[in-house]
This record gives C-alpha cells, structure tokens and sequence, in this order.
C-alpha cells in the first residue's frame, strides 16, 4: 500500500489492492467454509422438511417458523432462556466482582490460595461434574436431602419439582461462571491503580465509599462486557447439566432454546424445524449484540 | 521512646511542649523484609514552611512522607502534627493532604468532581463541617481559578495533559485546607520544561497558602531552589536539617557535602603538618589563617568548583594543580574536569574568563574561608 500512496498510479494501486486481496483469501474462505457455509446451509434446511437421513427432503417455505410459533413448547423455551438469563446475570457480574474486589483489597498469600481454589470449577470436567450433582441432589441418597432430614426440614425434589428444577440447574451451573469471572475480574483490577484508593483515603472516604465510588466505577465497562459476554458462553454449560440431570423436564420445566433444538433435530429427527429454531436463536442474539455494541459506544463517547 | 528520652531530644523551638508542624519523635519503619526503610530519632517540619526531604532513592523519604500521610503506620514512635499525636489517626483525618508522583486523579470522574470529592464525602460524614452544595462550588471554583483549571473542569483525567493533571492534583489537595500539604515527587512526572515551571507554581502556591509543605524529591537542584527547610536523608537516617544555605555551605558529613551541588564537591586526603597551619598531598597544598587543634594527621578537605579561581591569589587558601581533562559548557560558565596528582576534581570558570584547553595544566586557588574538613574515619565535618 506503501507503493501506491507514494506513486498515486493508476496501476500502483491497482496492484496494491489485488495484493491486499490476495492477503485477505485465505481468512475469508475459512471463515466461508466453517462460519458463514453451515449458517447458510442452516438456514436453506430451516425451509424444508428433512429427517437427516432420506434422501428427498420437501420445500415448505415458512411453515417450519410457523411450527416454532403455534406450538407451545418452543415458546416455553425461549421464556426459560430468559429465566436462565436473568438468574446467571448477577453470578457473572456482582457476584465476582465483589469477590475479586475483596480479594484485590487484602494481596497475599492467603488471597492468592483463595484465587486459585475458585478457579478450581473452571477445570472441573462438565459431564463429570453433573453426574456428581446427580447423586448429592438425589432424592432420597442425596447428601442434600440427607442434611435436611438430619436437621428437621423436609425433603425436597430438586430435580423433579418443576418450582425447584430451573433454579437447582443454575445453581449447579453458576460456580463455573463465578469462578472465571472473577479471574477476569482480577485481571481488569490490575489495570486500577492502587494510589487512586490511597488518594480517596487521603479524602477520608471510608472502605465501602472507596469500593463504591472509587474501584467499582474504573470497573463499569468490565462488568457490561463480562455480563454479555457470559450471555455468550453459559448455553454449552447450561446444556451439559440440563442433559444429564433433567432433560429438559419435569414438564419442560428446565427446557431453554438450545435444549430445545437439540430435541427436534436429535429425538424428532426434525432437521427443518430444529434449523429455524437455530436461525431465530441467531437472530436474537445477533439483535442483543448490536443493541450491547450501541450502548457501549454511547458509553464510550459520553466519557 | 520514654518521655525521658521525648525531652533531650534538642527539638527547634521549644524545651518540653511539642513544636508546631509536623514531628516525627523517635519514629522508625520495618517492613515484613525486617529492612528498615526509616529510622530518625527526631524529624522536625517547621510550621508554614516549605520543607524538601531530599535523598538518594531508598533512603526513607517517600517512607517518611507517607508516615506523615498515615497510609503507613509506624513500627514504633509518634506523629505530631501541631502538637496533636495522630499517629494512629486515619489519613483523612489528620489535616493533611497529598499530591501523589503519578497524581492518582480518579479516571471516571471530571475535573471538578475529582477536586471536590473530598467535600463531598465531608459533607456527607460531617454536618457540622459547614459543607452545603453552595460551598463546595465556592471552593471547587477557587482552587480551579488559583490553578488556572477554570476551562478543563468537566474534562476527565484521560483527556488532559503531564501538567494539567498536576495542577489538578494539587487542586484536589488543596481545597481541603490542608493543614500540612504532602507532595510526592510532584515533579518528576513532568518533562523538564514544564517543570522549572511548576517548579515556580508551588513556591507561589506555598506563599499564597502560607501553610506547611513537605515535599519529597531525589532532585538536589530542586531541593535546594525550592526550600525553606531542607532535611538531607541517607539510608533511613536525617543526615542534616535546616536551612538550604546553611545545609550547602556547612555540610555535617562527606555526604550531604557530595549529595548537594552540581558537580559535586571535590574532596581529597591531605597530611595536617605539625604546625597545624598548613595540609598538602600530591598536587595540592593549603595554607589556614589559624592552626587547626585536635584532628587526625589526615584529613579530608573538600572544596566546591564553583569556590575555585583561576585566578592567582596571594591569601590564605587551597592551591592544587592538575590537567584538564574535559571542558564542559553550560551555559553560564564552563566546567574543567581536571586530574591532579591526588585525583580528579572540578572547576568552574565564568563563561567571560579565559578557558583553559583540554590537556593545558591549570592551577586553581580556593579561599581558605570556603574549605571543608571532614574526618577521614567518621565522614564527620572538623571545624577549623
């Protein structure tokens, strides 16, 4: 580009671009090939009625959305996503930030063994970790259910009460997000720096007024981008404990959009109204995106 | 520290109550590593003066500086600032306040909201502070204004530059009103332009609030140009206190002598002669107006380059030989490193006079009046 800025040729440039071009190929054909290929191909299913293994599969237009819509589980679903979402919500942004503030407060040894024992869920295996929740949750074995009849209190079914179920299945998935969230966290307060607490106790701010007005704000854009960004990544996690511990039940209870499609596509072997469920999925979290990159611009130009 | 002890301690100003300013009485510092970072038997800060503690770095400065701010309590000894023990007090109440080396201005907040977060907090804690909306604006107006900070108050940290953040430290410092206001190497974050600049701005912010200033620098220049006071610290000990002329001219030990001064002062070991009148070494020889009593056979006898002349002289005084080696402008004068048959020492000759070349032998004499002797063991200064 060098070039064709210094001669301004008709031809300099020409080449210039070509040349950028050709840098540019391999990226976009990746991305064509395993990005923007299965999307696409997703989508031409969501118009057809397949069953992932015949041959012939039968154009239908929209009917496979209508589907989505006339029946009420897929409604149900995404409710529950909604639920989920909001109950994650806080273990991926208050909660670790809190502990990562509390720990960045008071540095030492006793500090970094703690850091280091709430990352221990990060590295749990997924499966691994539900079949353990599995048996502590259990009814009537369960070491649960067990301390709460050693104490007087009634036995509760975790899993199977559809009141209980949703919240037990955020409960057993949000250790993960806390425990690296606050690794981030951790991370973003080592950009703070430690003489702006010492100016605010110049200023005789006490310790919750330095937290609040002084450590929390030099984290605001952490906290909206790891709120989000957990919006993002929980789903798989959320998945592996949903299908081992209830499937989705009792009464789709615990169901939220993913496991739903993975229902239709893999116990219905309804391939077309499992890829519009996937394309609205998309959809949605491509619209939640651009509303995050709009306030977080306004965010940016209002500092 | 007993009160036995509190009492012949020779305090500046007064025999049994506390003096006004800050005190440090008997305060020491270890930290976890067991160094200790600042062990003074009695530092003094005199009320309304604008006192510099200068070192070299790790010498205990920023560790007393900090003591006096309370963000680090002492390992054992007390803080008096106007005769109140706060030792155990919090930073925020001890009537002090504090530009911090990299100023530290909280990065969300504006210009006026960083200056008036204090008050703000006053207000809030204390209804008796007298702090309404009103009064703060007032203030945040005022320190704006004595700081020329008028235009950039809804401007945040990032958006401003090296010397406008200082300033905007210094604001927030002072709006509290300060009893005692701590600066940390406010200068050294600046390039050196802006520097002699603010240099400037703090004596006349010092003069217009006519209240106590400690600041810490590892500048001797700006040390010496800057104080009313001076306090020399070496290795977590006051070396010597007072004021920067008296410090200059009547250094307590070689190293206050060779700390203070650019280029330094020169020192060389030379033999007392029985008569006691006369020292000489190699290349150098001295003649005294009165005999010296009572010191080793060898001393050590510094003079500054700027006390030399070139010119020839027949009073009492140093005359020592050598060889330039160097000639450095700057400005002002021309410096001549030389090497002598005792070793290398500086002069400085007035840029008008005639310049010795590189390699030219010169002979400097220096009046007897501006010698230095110092115990070679001790590095104590002998008074002539």
């Amino acid at each position: 580009m060098t070039l064709a800025t210094q001669t301004k040729a008709g031809p300099a440039r020409k080449t210039g671009s070509a040349l950028a071009w050709l840098y540019f190929t391999p990226a976009i054909v990746s991305l064509l090939i395993w990005v923007y290929g299965p999307l696409l191909f997703t989508a031409v299913l969501s118009f057809l009625d397949w069953n992932l293994v015949s041959p012939d599969a039968a154009w239908q237009g929209l009917r496979n959305y209508g589907t989505l819509v006339t029946q009420p589980e897929f409604g149900n679903a995404a409710w529950n996503t909604v639920l989920y979402g909001l109950c994650v919500l806080p273990f991926a942004t208050v909660v670790p930030c809190a502990l990562a503030i509390a720990m960045w407060k008071r540095p030492g040894r006793a500090s970094e063994i703690y850091r280091m024992l709430l990352f221990l869920p990060v590295v749990v295996a997924p499966v691994a970790n539900a079949l353990a929740w599995q048996f502590i949750l259990d009814p009537l074995h369960g070491a649960v259910n067990q301390t709460l009849r050693a104490v007087g209190l009634p036995a509760v079914n975790w899993l199977g009460d559809p009141h209980t179920a949703l919240l037990t299945i955020v409960a057993v998935t949000v250790p993960k997000v806390v425990a690296l969230n606050t690794l981030l966290f951790g991370a973003a307060l080592a950009n703070v720096d430690r003489r702006t607490v010492e100016a605010a106790r110049m200023d005789d701010a006490r310790e919750g007024e330095i937290t609040r007005a002084v450590v929390i704000p030099q984290l605001r854009r952490t906290m909206i981008l790891l709120g989000m960004l957990s919006l993002v990544v929980v789903w798989p996690w959320l998945f592996t404990n949903i299908s081992v511990l209830t499937r989705g039940g009792p009464s789709n209870a615990t169901d939220n959009v993913y496991f739903r499609l993975y229902t239709y596509a893999f116990t219905f072997f309804d391939a077309g109204t499992a890829s519009a469920a996937a394309i609205v999925i998309a959809v949605a979290f491509g619209l939640l995106l651009a509303g995050y990159a709009f306030l977080s611009r306004r965010f940016r130009a209002s500092r | 520290m007993t009160s036995a002890k509190l009492i012949e301690s020779p305090v500046p100003g007064a025999e049994n109550a506390p003096p006004a300013g800050v005190l440090l009485d008997g305060v020491s510092k270890r930290f976890d590593s067991g160094r200790a970072a600042l062990d003074v038997a009695s530092l003094h800060v005199p009320s309304g003066s604008l006192t510099v503690f200068v070192g070299p770095s790790g010498c205990g400065k920023t560790t007393a500086l900090r003591i006096v701010s309370g963000l680090e309590e002492p390992t054992a000894g007390r803080v008096l600032i106007d005769g109140t023990d706060v030792t155990h007090a919090p930073p925020g109440r001890r009537g002090v306040s504090m530009v911090f080396q990299d100023f530290a201005l909280y990065p969300h907040m504006t210009v006026e909201r960083n200056i008036s977060f204090g008050l703000r907090l006053a207000a809030k804690h204390r209804s008796e502070s007298g702090l309404d909306s009103a009064e703060i604006e007032r203030r945040v107006t005022q320190a704006c204004e004595s700081l020329g900070l008028t235009a950039l108050r809804r401007r945040r940290p990032g958006q401003l530059s090296g010397g406008e953040r200082q300033r905007v430290g210094l604001a927030r410092a002072i709006v509290r009103r300060p009893k005692v206001l701590l600066l940390d190497e406010p200068l050294s974050a600046l390039d050196a332009q802006l520097r002699q600049q603010a240099r400037a701005e703090l004596v006349r912010l010092h003069r217009e609030l006519g209240n106590t200033v400690v600041l810490v620098t590892h500048d001797q220049l700006e040390a010496l140009s800057m104080a009313t006071h001076l306090v020399v610290l070496s290795k977590g000990h006051v070396l010597q206190a007072g004021s920067p002329a008296e410090v200059y001219r009547r250094p307590q030990d070689e190293f206050v002598a060779t700390f203070l001064g650019s280029p330094p002062m020169n020192l060389a070991t030379v033999t007392v002669h029985d008569t006691g009148d006369r020292l000489t070494a190699p290349g150098l020889g001295a003649r005294l107006p009165r005999p010296l009593r009572g010191v080793p056979a060898e001393v050590r006898l510094g003079w500054r380059p700027g006390d030399g002349t070139l010119r020839h002289t027949e009073a009492p005084g140093l005359v020592a030989d050598g060889v330039v080696d160097l000639v450095e402008f700057t400005g002002d004068a021309m410096i001549a490193q030389c090497t002598g048959d005792s070793g290398r020492w500086a002069v400085t000759v007035p840029a008008n006079d005639p310049v010795p070349a590189a390699g030219e032998p010169v002979r400097v004499h220096v009046p007897a009046e501006r010698l230095h002797l110092f115990d070679p063991a001790t590095g104590m200064r002998l008074e002539a």
